[in-house]
């Protein structure tokens, strides 16, 4: 009989498909946006060319100015680098040869990478990305970090982050920081920060710092990192325009977003991330890319570039309605400081819609931390047929600043994870954050918590056996189950 | 009056068709399914088995969550909590989800098919097609190519290596499933199926079918031979931070004498400039020279000395004592050899 009903209900409501068809929403459409982009900026380029093989007269003379560049007086080096800007792109190859040459000493190779910079062509500022890459000796990479910026080129500025990845050597690092910032990136200051700090005060590194610092117009890092970071539009840096071969960098690292290998994909996402604002609209743009990797990588990016990234909030909320795009959207939306994203969010929510889109959705509530968003996580809470949903939104009911009524049933979750199949590590960092807030306003009880649940981390460095995790786990649900009622006692 | 009598009457007709000769299992449309446990209902056996393995635990395993920082380095989520395979694409680079990434690379990461066009659950791939039990499954041969693991484990190059390699190209050919699902009870029809505990280089006794440790004097010092017998890809397979080790030391009867570092077989992580990749390809014997600095540095060691050789592999390359590596959280001594005049 429930068949037949179904039946008769199934040709009734056949009348209303018509109507349903034109209320849908507006369906996020994907197209081909890569590859016409690479093509417009690559044809608006002219090729770099191969530097072709150095003659012997220019050998020669690359030498020459070289070795006048060592041994002249004070003050005479300059005419060294006139000639080599007189020069032009003549003597690139014989430098590029000549830093690539194990032969040749350190000191010739650092006076190369400076006359190298001196003729101020791309192809110039091409040799000087490969050696910084490349070279063995840290002078010679610092030598190259440090003439990039005096360069002018920002489409060098992709490659300078790549390096900030993987730079190793701490007198290297200054100078990729300070040429970013030279360039209107400030996404070196952070490790310029970690470097000074290792060098104390009176440090090169830290002299460096102070000079992006002030240069910015900034009376402390702290403050200039935090400008940098929410995309401040009155920073004096917002504004810089880009050249087409930046663009068209920018183009390349999201095609590399394609590849099949991570390794590539990770150096792509990381770079992007940390771009300034100006490279938003071309990620923007990205996001409709037919290319399920491109749009999934691209949200990706754009969420870890945080409020910088508040530009692309639109699209990131027509990107809800994209099925591939629309988890990572909606984490992105999390991140970025949008101001429609809480009401998208809590839409996305909403019973009916994909699963997976929910949880991220509720995520993305979580790290937007809004109070506003508290009654719809409580009845998503509430969502017993979905636990892992139930969880996260308790969770991020103690993100939203609930956590003295929430701290016990989250605890609960972290207590019986086993049983359920739920992660209780994702419950005991929602746990953690809530008792390091209560220790940040110095609150004695809350503050001894801190102190033992941090103590029983890990070692850094060594992973943890299964049985020693479980057992660290257990530790902490326990000590949190003696202290939790005492926290919530003391906050009453 | 008549036309909406007569279409009740249509209707109920298709009906009473539908449920007196359509099959009974296709008569329920397809369930979606969230979470791998439920299929713990009908598969408990191989529910369990994958409980055991390296798959069930990608996203909880404290080595993971210690080198991803918990999954603050989101990269990581990609291989360790991935999409079903079907739906990102076989062969095609993996994609992560965002539920159920506790369960690690799960039953439905493997088995389970996309969306019908019209929404409908996919059901599941499997070796036979069912369309009478809740997971319908669909006979998938993908399933079993090398291919199909290639996702996430060619991003290592282990299908590669593979390919490359005489179990791909020779004539008793093997592949991936030959060794990492290995048929349980082979015998009986009834019960017959591909282990899912998939055994790797976490089980010790795969690691001893992997390699072997020679020793033999040439020109009057000691040379050990370290080889890859049994792996159809390098050993180890997984770059940067799995890592195998040679050591040696005078023949003693003390079992804690300290050990000398000779050799490391490893691919380095990406931002170690200047370290070789030193993989042991699939089928290779390297010869090396046990002397007194690793890496063939240092004096050579006479043949008319007692020594012994031992091989021990790690899931991190940082050892905390190279000179006693048992006493290594994790190392595993894959094999020995002991060397007299």
């Amino acid at each position: 009989m429930r068949n037949v009903a179904l039946l008769l209900a199934c040709a009734l409501g056949a009348s209303c498909v018509e109507e349903t068809e034109q209320s849908a929403p507006t369906p996020f459409t994907t197209k081909s946006v890569l590859t016409p982009a690479l093509l417009k900026l690559e044809s608006a380029l002219e090729a770099m060319g191969s530097l072709g093989e150095p003659s012997l007269e220019d050998l020669e003379l690359g030498q020459g100015l070289i070795d006048f560049l060592q041994t002249a007086p004070p003050g005479m080096g300059d005419a060294a680098f006139e000639d080599a800007q007189a020069q032009g792109n003549v003597l690139v190859p014989v430098y590029a040869q000549l830093l690539a040459s194990p032969d040749a000493s350190v000191a010739d190779k650092a006076a190369a990478a400076r006359l190298t910079a001196a003729i101020a062509t791309p192809a110039a500022a091409q040799v000087l990305l490969e050696q910084l890459e490349q070279n063995t000796a840290p002078s010679v990479r610092a030598t190259c970090a440090w003439k990039l910026g005096d360069m002018g080129f920002d489409f060098v500025i992709p490659s300078l982050i790549k390096r900030l990845k993987y730079e190793k050597d701490s007198s290297v690092t200054p100078w990729l920081g300070s040429s970013l910032a030279k360039l209107g990136n400030y996404a070196g200051v952070a490790y310029m920060v970690t470097v000074a700090g290792w060098g104390g005060p009176g440090s090169e590194a830290a002299a460096e710092l102070y000079r992006v610092v002030t240069a910015a117009g900034f009376e402390d890092s702290s403050s200039l990192i935090q400008a940098w970071e929410s995309g401040d539009p009155s920073a004096p840096f917002a504004s810089q325009e880009r050249s087409t071969r930046y663009q068209l960098k920018v183009w390349q690292l999201v095609q590399d977003l394609t590849d099949f290998q991570l390794r590539g994909v990770d150096d792509s996402r990381f770079i992007l991330s940390k771009l300034a604002k100006q490279a938003v609209p071309l990620l923007t743009e990205a996001l409709y890319d037919e290319n399920s990797y491109v749009r999934f990588h691209v949200a990706q990016a754009l969420g870890r570039m945080g409020p910088r990234a508040r530009g692309a909030g639109a699209t990131l909320v027509l990107g809800l309605k994209d099925n591939l795009l629309a988890p990572y959207a909606a984490e992105a939306l999390g991140s970025i400081d949008y101001p429609l994203a809480m009401a998208a969010l809590l839409e996305a929510t909403e019973a009916g819609r994909d699963p997976g889109l929910r949880l991220a959705a509720v995520r993305g509530l979580a790290i937007l931390a809004d109070s506003a968003s508290v009654p719809r996580l409580l009845e998503l809470a509430k969502e017993d047929d979905f636990p892992e949903l139930a969880q996260s939104a308790a969770e991020g009911l103690i993100y939203c600043g609930q956590g003295a009524a929430f701290a016990m049933r989250v605890l609960q979750v972290a207590q019986t994870a086993t049983q359920t199949g739920l992660d209780a590590d994702t419950s005991l960092n929602a746990l953690s954050h809530w008792v390091d807030n209560r220790a940040g306003t110095g609150e004695p009880l809350a503050l001894e918590i801190q102190e033992a649940y941090h103590a029983l981390a890990p070692e850094p460095g060594i992973p943890p056996t299964r049985e020693e995790d479980r057992a660290r786990r257990q530790a902490r649900i326990e000590l949190l189950e003696a202290a939790l009622p005492k926290l919530l006692v003391d906050g009453e | 009056m008549q036309k909406v009598l007569g279409g009740i009457v249509v209707l109920f007709a298709l009906w009473f068709l539908v449920v007196l000769l359509g099959p009974s299992g296709a008569a329920e449309p397809a369930r979606a399914w969230k979470s791998s446990a439920e299929c713990a209902d009908c598969h408990s056996e191989i529910y369990q088995e994958w409980q055991e393995s390296q798959h069930s635990i990608s996203w909880t395993n404290p080595l993971v969550r210690e080198r991803s920082n918990d999954f603050a380095n989101t990269d990581c989520i990609d291989c360790h909590a991935p999409r079903p395979v079907f739906v990102t694409g076989i062969g095609e680079r993996v994609m992560p989800r965002s539920i159920q990434r506790n369960e690690g690379v799960d039953c439905l990461t493997c088995h389970q098919l996309p969306d019908h066009a019209d929404g409908t659950p996919g059901g599941m791939a499997g070796g036979v097609r069912n369309a009478d039990v809740p997971c319908r499954p669909e006979e998938r041969r993908e399933l079993v190519r090398p291919n199909f693991c290639a996702g996430c484990h060619n991003q290592h190059k282990t299908v590669d290596q593979w390919e490359a390699s005489h179990f791909a190209t020779g004539k008793d050919k093997e592949d991936c499933l030959d060794c990492h699902m290995p048929w349980v009870n082979p015998e009986d029809d009834a019960t017959r199926h591909r282990s899912h505990t998939f055994p790797g280089g976490d089980q010790t006794h795969m690691l001893i079918r992997a390699v072997s440790l020679t020793g033999a004097a040439h020109e009057g010092n000691w040379y050990v031979t370290v080889s890859n017998i049994g792996a159809g890809h390098s050993f180890p397979t997984d770059e940067r931070s799995r890592t195998a080790d040679v050591f040696w030391r005078p023949l003693t009867d003390d079992e804690g004498a300290p050990w000398n570092h000779m050799h490391r077989i490893r691919s380095p992580y990406r931002d170690e400039v200047g370290v070789p990749d030193t993989l042991l390809l699939s089928g290779e014997d390297r010869k090396l020279p046990v002397t007194t600095e690793p890496e063939g540095k240092g004096q050579a060691i006479p043949s008319t000395d007692s020594i012994e050789v031992v091989l021990f592999y790690r899931r991190t390359p940082v050892w905390e004592d190279l000179a006693h590596p048992a006493q290594n959280r994790g190392a595993v001594e894959v094999a020995r050899v002991v060397l007299k005049p």
